[in-house]
């Protein structure tokens, strides 16, 4: 019957069980030594789809390795709906489980959380960005009780890895980065309109806008930050993330 | 910023707004940013856009080996397709804005 | 290209036509001349899985070329030969995304892709039986509900068969658009792919597809290679049109009269003059049979 058919023919492809295989031929499948173009099909495509959503990944393992971690990636998370834009969001996740990989790599895993990142703020839903003339009209003395929103696009990654310098690297970083603290940056990705942005955050501005992530207001995101960051300057860090569309054009105030 | 009330807060926002102009031009960012974009004339699309649906079969063969190989030395990054020029730390991405 | 930030449907577009004259499917590598220029091609497919995506850039992009050509959305993922029924979610989002585009062809395949909620991404075989119809004709009813529009449904390409089918593909692919109401798109590089995988005569295919629910034709390249040391034609969209594939194009327009004939090409993208070079022949095909059909008609 029709659905034993197809759990067969998912166990012999993503599966890669040869024994489904063998009870599809039992069961009048013909021309069964073609099965194996399917498997091929779906795990090419699929591995097509990951190489586009993890670029530099990809690049520094070299295409041998990045088709293993592919295909086991493949056949443990397969695609759970007909939309390969959004396929990929547990490689990172994978990555960290595998581990001859972070063994030899122990950054794979953050730097695949900065590309997929860049993969969903290319997907994600337009909004227009907040920019200072927004907030002309405001009395000064209501700016404290500002919650900021960030925009769709903006994803905030911490890693104790210098993952901004190696996103888009075209080789692997030598000598290979050691996982000292010093060498740990925090990027943030946002798409205010067209284009993508990565940028390299300092700790102070990092934790600024995860506050209002959290819901804080402005002056309650300026407290928690200048106890925690000496070097942290409001004026300069607001006025970048308003050229730079960082937020969302809808906020809202408190009452002051 | 060593403590934080409201008026210091004002202060500053209302030095953002007046910077934000000129920020505009020339973002103190802007060493810090990589980007990744739709493609102008001429260049090629950006990578992701090639994450898409068809309706066509492969004509390659996959690789089918399933074990990690490493990465450690050149000549394996070579054998894999890689490239042993030194890292550089900023690709030759442009800069935004 | 100025970017527009608006969600959703922009209620920019009314639905027109997808004309009896040749077409190209849109990729991502020819989005700059489509963008840059109007490329003379009567109109544009797309895969709508491909734009299925909340925003960005890839929807800026087919907002601005659908203002200068007519659409059609060729689904690949809906999986309407799958026997657990369709996924009610991408229903809603590929109304969505016909509401917003107002394609005046939409499409999907005699074929499955999706079983246990696993999206298999190919498009998979069915075997040819009663049961398979049956539930073939129930998922089709359940898109056109959920679409508010007539579907065509695509005779696929095949690699293994079922000893199980009871009916030749040309007669499942018939009575499912007879049962469902539905419309046909008769590739004919499929029938020639299949055909010669199975061994059957192209031209029984097409002899027996009756021509009033054939609303568009495709055409692409296959490769003719080996599998597991034995040849075998794999259905690739990699390179220009076989000649016997031209043939069938010629026989299939001589019989059905004039109908959209797409030309797909999906692996390794040629520049965009190739494709409208194919295209092109395809037109001059059209233009050619079309007063000799005329005279028919006359005749008649």
């Amino acid at each position: 019957m029709l659905p034993d058919l197809q759990t067969a023919f998912r166990a012999g492809t993503v599966g890669r069980d040869a024994a489904a295989v063998a009870t599809l031929a039992d069961d009048g499948m013909e021309n069964g030594h073609r099965f194996g173009i399917y498997r091929n099909n779906i795990f090419l495509s699929l591995t097509g789809v990951l190489e586009a959503a993890f670029p530099t990944v990809a690049k520094l393992v070299g295409d041998e390795n990045f088709a293993v971690l592919a295909h086991r990636f493949i056949a443990a998370h397969p695609p759970q709906r007909p939309a390969l834009y959004a396929y990929g969001a547990d490689f990172a996740a994978f990555l960290a489980g595998f581990a001859p990989a972070v063994e030899e790599l122990p950054f794979l895993p953050d730097l695949a959380r900065v590309e997929w990142a860049v993969n969903e703020a290319y997907f994600e839903a337009d909004a227009e960005p907040l920019v200072a003339e927004h907030l002309a009209g405001l009395a000064p003395d209501r700016y404290a009780g500002l919650r900021f929103r960030l925009h769709p696009t903006v994803r905030l990654i911490g890693s104790d890895w210098p993952v901004w310098d190696m996103w888009g690297a075209e080789a692997l970083p030598d000598p290979r980065p050691d996982g000292k603290q010093d060498a740990a940056q925090q990027v943030l990705v946002r798409r205010p309109e067209s284009k993508v942005d990565v940028v390299l955050l300092a700790p102070g501005d990092f934790a600024f806008l995860d506050a209002f992530a959290r819901g804080d207001t402005l002056g309650e995101a300026a407290a928690a930050v200048a106890g925690a960051d000496a070097d942290f300057d409001l004026s300069t860090c607001l006025a970048g993330h308003l050229a730079g569309g960082t937020f969302h054009s809808d906020y809202t105030i408190d009452a002051s | 910023m060593k403590s934080v009330n409201a008026l210091t807060v004002a202060a500053a926002v209302a030095g953002a707004l007046s910077l934000a102009a000129v920020t505009a031009a020339t973002p103190a960012m802007a060493a810090k940013t990589k980007c990744y974009g739709i493609a102008k004339a001429g260049q090629n699309d950006c990578g992701n856009a090639a994450n898409t649906h068809s309706c066509a079969g492969q004509s390659k063969v996959s690789y089918s080996g399933d074990d990690w190989k490493g990465v450690a030395s050149a000549e394996a990054c070579m054998e894999a397709g890689g490239q042993t020029k030194p890292f550089k730390g900023m690709n030759p991405k442009k800069k935004s804005s | 290209m100025a970017f527009d930030h608006g969600n959703g449907s922009s209620g920019a577009f009314t639905r027109e036509p997808v004309p009896a004259a040749a077409g190209v499917g849109l990729r991502h590598t020819h989005y700059n001349e489509f963008l840059a220029g109007r490329p003379a091609v009567a109109w544009l497919e797309v895969h709508s899985e491909n734009y299925l995506c909340p925003g960005g850039p890839r929807l800026a992009t087919l907002e601005a070329i659908r203002q200068h050509y007519p659409l059609s959305c060729h689904g690949v993922g809906l999986s309407l030969g799958s026997a657990e029924g369709l996924d009610k979610d991408h229903l809603a989002r590929l109304r969505a995304l016909f509401d917003r585009f107002e394609p005046g062809l939409v499409s999907e395949h005699v074929s499955w892709s999706t079983t246990g909620g696993d999206y298999l991404n190919d498009l998979l075989p069915l075997p040819y039986t009663e049961e398979a119809l049956d539930i073939l004709v129930r998922n089709i009813g359940q898109a056109q509900d959920a679409f508010g529009r007539r579907i065509l449904i695509e005779n696929p390409s095949s690699y293994v068969t079922f000893a199980q089918s009871t009916i030749p593909e040309w007669e499942f692919c018939a009575e499912a658009a007879r049962r469902s109401g539905c419309g046909l798109l008769l590739d004919v590089n499929n029938i020639h792919v299949s055909a010669h995988n199975h061994g059957y005569d192209a031209l029984e295919f097409l002899n027996a597809i009756p021509g009033d629910p054939v609303g568009e034709i495709h055409i692409a390249g296959h490769a003719d290679t080996e599998w597991d040391g034995r040849p075998v034609l794999i259905d690739d969209h990699g390179s220009t049109v076989k000649e016997a594939v031209w043939e069938l194009l010629e026989t299939a327009l001589s019989r059905l009269g004039p109908k959209p004939v797409l030309m797909e090409w999906d692996l390794d993208l040629p520049p965009l003059e190739v494709l409208l070079g194919e295209a092109g022949r395809a037109q001059a095909l059209l233009d050619r049979l079309a007063p000799q059909r005329r005279v028919l008609d006359d005749v008649a």
